[in-house]
């Protein structure tokens, strides 16, 4: 059955994300006075390196259980990580936790346990700044994933297949990317196709949706081609976003708009989770 | 004239998940055959020290005098000890510590999480305490007769019931924390597992097959406990590499009354 190897330090498995840095980025979400795309894109991110680091944490340490690299296409098509880990195509989960660029104290509010709320420091990493320059070589970015990933599968032909996640206003200027997004996602391991994830920030609509599985109910042709990119989510992906609450069908796609995508490492099955429901 | 009380017999087994050596198991046991008391527990590895946790649980559980003591009653200072233990000793407040990396903070924040499965056998009855999907089983003459807390291979999911080190005793242990108890006569078997065996005990079950018959001669063998140990390591290699058995860390304790 497909989509059913373990993900362990032996059989690790790999994250591409591809990171839209044109200048239409620096329009705002909405097409309003509101946050900047490539703020919202930065933001999505690095909540979703955060939540991937979190899900290799073992113990006291983090187990390299996933590959991960980031690739930005604007004025140039290249590794978009910084510090310590600029230039790199891939590096391992746990060297991605010891080098973020930096790490920001943020204040929340939280449960005292006792009936009230008490002010609570957050660590929260930075691995990636906001950017946007040049047009929008979509194409070209996938290319390269593809690139990227061969490589990685033919060091890894066992994996689990590899997941791109692409985060666009969607607005290629190098052609139609659906041809290169085919490509990729004819890339396979021995167990199953790679998985290509589009998450749409918008201009035009500040609507939200999850994972839909018709492209008829998205509100415009970018976000359309970009539902027609998108992997449909595997069953078991499916079944957790399910008991998340997320209505799925098996027909649902990995695409989000106006919506992030840490979901999607959530849903992914290495080992018992500790369920909110715990947490009470 | 009362029957003299002998003390059970037991054999433990405790193996990591492969690719983990034993210092990274999550899984934890405790015994104290002469006072019939048994744990088990699998700590959640996402959350940091929850080996420790397990351990904690499970060596408390054993120690008590309560036959199945409450939660509120040894609980909080079970959740003392682990604070303290994991550096965090100075008050219930969420403290950031610079010396902690970012990544365990979340996790130190929520506090660990572990099954639990505790066994008292006394009075020829046996007592159980559980939280999540570590499985009591009963054998009496070649025959399950009791699965406890779960009855059926479907009811493994990967979101168990868990006793947290940072959450309230009456939340999740006090209110889906389960008790069960049955008669108990020379002979029968007790076998406790965590979850990756009790879920393929039960799949062999439900299809007909007779699961204790593997277990057995490697639970009950009057072989030495280090040669005892290499068969069971072997058998569960085996059942991992035939994809029969999950790839999780595995603990077996076998009670024979």
């Amino acid at each position: 059955m497909p989509y059913s190897a373990e993900i362990s330090r032996s059989n690790p498995t790999c994250f591409l994300f591809l990171i839209d840095q044109s200048k239409s980025m620096l329009g705002a979400i909405g097409g309003g006075q509101g946050k900047k795309k490539a703020d919202a894109v930065a933001d999505s991110l690095n909540r979703l390196l955060y939540t991937l680091v979190l899900r290799c944490v073992w113990g006291q340490s983090v187990l390299d259980r996933f590959h991960v690299g980031v690739v930005g296409y604007g004025r140039q098509v290249a590794p978009a990580l910084g510090g310590a880990l600029a230039g790199r195509e891939l590096a391992p989960i746990s060297e991605l936790a010891r080098c973020p660029l930096r790490v920001e104290q943020r204040v929340n509010l939280v449960d005292d346990g006792r009936g009230g709320q008490v002010e609570q420091i957050v660590k929260m990493p930075v691995w990636f700044e906001a950017a946007g320059d040049g047009k929008t070589p979509m194409c070209k970015g996938m290319e390269r994933a593809s690139q990227i990933i061969s490589t990685f599968l033919l060091e890894h032909p066992a994996c689990y297949p590899p997941l791109i996640v692409n985060l666009s206003d969607g607005e290629a200027t190098d052609g139609n990317p659906e041809g290169p997004a085919q490509n990729l996602r004819e890339l396979a391991s021995e167990d199953g196709a790679v998985l290509l994830f589009n998450g749409h920030i918008s201009s035009r609509s500040e609507q939200v949706i999850e994972f839909p599985d018709d492209e008829a109910s998205l509100p415009d042709e970018y976000a359309r081609r970009l539902f027609r990119m998108s992997s449909r989510l595997p069953p078991a992906m499916q079944n957790s976003a399910r008991q998340a609450g997320l209505p799925v069908t098996a027909d649902s796609r990995g695409f989000v708009f106006n919506a992030d995508l840490a979901s999607v490492v959530r849903f992914l099955d290495i080992g018992t989770r500790v369920d909110p429901k715990n947490l009470r | 004239m009362a029957l003299p009380v002998v003390a059970p017999g037991y054999r433990a087994f405790r193996l990591p998940r492969q690719e983990h050596g034993l210092e990274e198991c999550q899984d934890a046991l405790a015994c104290d055959a002469e006072r019939g008391r048994f744990a088990i527990a699998d700590g959640a590895a996402e959350s940091p020290y929850s080996s420790l946790w397990a351990q904690l649980l499970v060596d408390e559980f054993v120690r008590q005098s309560d036959r199945l003591p409450s939660w509120t009653s040894w609980l909080p200072s079970l959740q003392e000890r682990w604070l303290a233990a994991c550096g965090l000793a100075l008050s219930r407040k969420r403290p950031t510590n610079a010396a902690v990396p970012w990544y365990l903070e979340p996790g130190l924040n929520q506090g660990a999480f572990a099954t639990f499965l505790g066994l008292v056998i006394a009075d020829n009855s046996w007592f159980a305490l559980a939280v999540g999907d570590s499985c009591l089983f009963q054998m009496r003459q070649g025959e399950l007769i009791c699965a406890f807390p779960l009855t059926r291979a479907a009811d493994f999911g990967n979101a168990p019931w868990l006793v947290g080190s940072r959450t309230s005793p009456i939340e999740v242990p006090q209110k889906y924390g389960l008790q069960q108890m049955g008669d108990c006569r020379p002979g029968d078997r007790l076998w406790l597992m965590t979850d990756a065996l009790a879920q393929w005990f039960l799949i062999q079950a439900e299809s007909g097959g007779k699961p204790w018959l593997a277990l057995e001669p490697l639970v009950h063998a009057t072989a030495e406990d280090a040669v005892a140990q290499q068969a069971f390591a072997a058998w569960i290699e085996g059942l991992r590499a035939a994809r029969q058995l999950r790839n999780d860390d595995v603990t077996l304790l076998a009670v024979s009354v």
